[in-house]
């Protein structure tokens, strides 16, 4: 699940450039997009003969799917990286830096926390997390903030005390265990990965004015997390619509498996944060705990999150955070499940 | 060049969104909440991308900006999958299909209480309606009333007993979740297609027992006209 396509996350081509005209065309950045643009032109073309060859009502609803994702994902994306470029660009470097306590644990804390402002899914944190990055905020702070951000904003809040009416237990046992996942993983992260295996895209503006900065890396983050976020939508959309029923309902009743398969089943369908409490209410053959661990899991690790991560922060990260971050989550969610549920 | 077609990929994209809110096809994928922001994130990319052609041919060569000439990067090009797919022929809502692909209903009602059932005879029922209160509100006498459902049919192979059924979403269409009755007593219509079934509804079988799908013994089915919103 680490490295969902063999999508290339850089293209640097910063090599000196040979000569020969049919190299140069090969070499050319433009060539490998205009393959796939003309490869995904044909197939859009072809594709009334494409539904023939498929199941073509499966194919239908693959696409309802895929295109769904991508369209409720999309604004989320738009608002992470404005807010993100306007970060990059405007807010002088070190502001934010000198704004977080000097102290490690406590700078975790307050990044943790201030997730809770923004509101929105983890589309938009990816992005903004990279703008703090940029702007030189400690990597244990900006991950805490990515993890925390898409779980314990209010509206996912206030989502999830309505999809569990008469419950408000199960809104703090998400608060807390999110929190406490988010702020677990990145001081273990911190402590025990060496801090080169984040690896930030380049500021895509090198010069000009604070306009043209700014348009330009409003349109690299966007072009470039956008793409991750189709491999992510396509290959969610797979699981929604391959996965055989009644697979999930078959472990309810046995505690941990259940747990571990539903924490397993957020990684995979990849629904917004907005949204995956009422998807989490609807296991109602499952524990309270399994229910939370979804939740907890959901907004921190899945598919479509570690595509896009993969695209913002190197392959080799996302290799490692994601597991990381999973276990964690799991672990978190057993804890305050036994406590407060 | 490179900053001509990156210009040219945003436009395709806001253009997609804003044309989603246009046609009102939007709703075949997210919320009617969803409207307003995707309208302004469409508008974003649209202006992103006017700014981005201005600047491509208004640079007099791309000489000074080379260094940030190579950096579109490839995967960009993806997004030409659902953007294309969207202005080309923007997918259908969910249907049988889906129905038939999720997994069995176990949904936890929506309220503890419901309110006694309405006068009306027959009474009109959503299959949401139906299904919460045949399977949480049972004593509400919902089996003794002769009750219409209106949904689309989903025709069940080898079988004559069909479903009515109707899609939920709680925020986009990858999270739908279907309720449905098991309808017999009538011939099932052709699959997707919106019908209004009158009959009287029965506890979900025994044979059934790991689907708790409520059963309606149909007298009479007949057209019904796809509502605005697909999902309920």
């Amino acid at each position: 699940m680490s490295a969902p396509t063999g999508t290339p996350a850089q293209s640097s081509d910063d090599t000196p450039r040979p000569r020969g005209a049919l190299v140069r065309v090969v070499r050319d950045p433009l060539f490998g997009p205009g393959v796939l643009a003309v490869g995904l032109l044909v197939a859009l073309l072809a594709r009334p003969w494409i539904v023939q060859q498929f199941d073509a009502p499966g194919f239908s609803t693959w696409s309802t799917i895929f295109v769904a994702i991508v369209v409720q994902a999309l604004p989320f994306l738009v608002l992470g990286v404005v807010l993100s470029a306007v970060l990059t660009v405007y807010v002088p470097a070190r502001w934010l830096t000198r704004a977080l306590p000097r102290n490690r644990y406590a700078a975790v804390g307050v990044a943790g926390l201030s997730g809770a402002v923004l509101p929105g899914c983890e589309c938009a944190s990816v992005p903004l997390a990279g703008g703090f990055l940029r702007q030189g905020v400690p990597q244990a702070a900006a991950l805490a903030f990515l993890l925390s951000a898409p779980a314990i904003n209010p509206v996912v809040l206030i989502a999830t005390a309505v999809a569990f009416p008469g419950n408000p237990e199960m809104v703090l046992a998400r608060f807390v265990a999110s929190l406490a996942a988010a702020c677990t993983v990145a001081l273990l992260w911190a402590r025990f990965f060496p801090e080169r295996l984040l690896r930030l895209p380049a500021d895509p503006a090198g010069g000009g004015s604070r306009r043209d900065r700014f348009r330009a890396t409003t349109e690299h983050d966007l072009l470039h997390a956008g793409g991750f976020l189709v491999v992510g939508a396509g290959i969610a959309a797979t699981v929604n619509v391959v996965v055989p029923p009644g697979v999930v309902d078959a472990v309810a009743s046995q505690p941990l498996l259940a747990v571990l398969v539903l924490a397993l089943l957020a990684v995979i369908i990849a629904i917004c944060s907005e949204a995956d409490a009422f998807v989490a209410a609807s296991f109602s053959a499952f524990s309270p705990t399994a229910q939370l661990a979804f939740m907890v899991v959901g907004p921190m690790v899945d598919v479509k999150l570690i595509a896009m991560q993969v695209g913002w922060f190197g392959r080799r990260f996302a290799a490692r955070f994601a597991p990381l971050t999973f276990v964690v989550a799991v672990v978190m969610a057993l804890a305050v499940g036994a406590v407060l549920l | 060049m490179r900053k001509a077609l990156a210009a040219t990929l945003l436009l395709l994209i806001g253009g997609a969104l804003i044309r989603l809110f246009v046609s009102g096809e939007y709703i075949y994928y997210v919320k009617d909440t969803m409207a307003l922001p995707m309208l302004l994130a469409g508008s974003v990319i649209c202006a992103l991308g006017f700014v981005g052609w201005w600047s491509a041919t208004s640079a007099p060569t791309s000489q000074t900006r080379h260094a940030e000439g190579g950096h579109l990067p490839a995967v960009a090009w993806l997004l030409l999958l659902p953007v294309v797919a969207i202005h080309l022929s923007p997918p259908p809502a969910l249907g049988a299909d889906a129905v038939l692909r999720e997994s069995s209903l176990t949904v936890a009602p929506a309220a503890s209480m419901y309110p006694p059932l309405p006068v009306g005879d027959p009474l009109i029922l959503t299959p949401r309606d139906a299904v919460e209160r045949v399977l949480y509100d049972a004593d509400s006498g919902i089996l003794d009333r002769r009750v219409r459902i209106d949904g689309f049919a989903v025709p069940l192979e080898g079988e004559d007993a069909w479903y009515v059924a109707r899609i939920s979403l709680a925020c986009c269409a990858a999270d739908g979740v279907a309720y449905r009755i098991r309808v017999t007593g009538v011939p099932a219509p052709p699959t997707d297609e919106w019908i209004s079934v009158t009959g009287t509804l029965l506890a979900p079988s025994p044979e059934t027992a790991d689907l708790p799908i409520p059963q309606l013994a149909a007298e009479t089915v007949g057209p019904f006209s796809e509502p605005g919103n697909p999902y309920d």
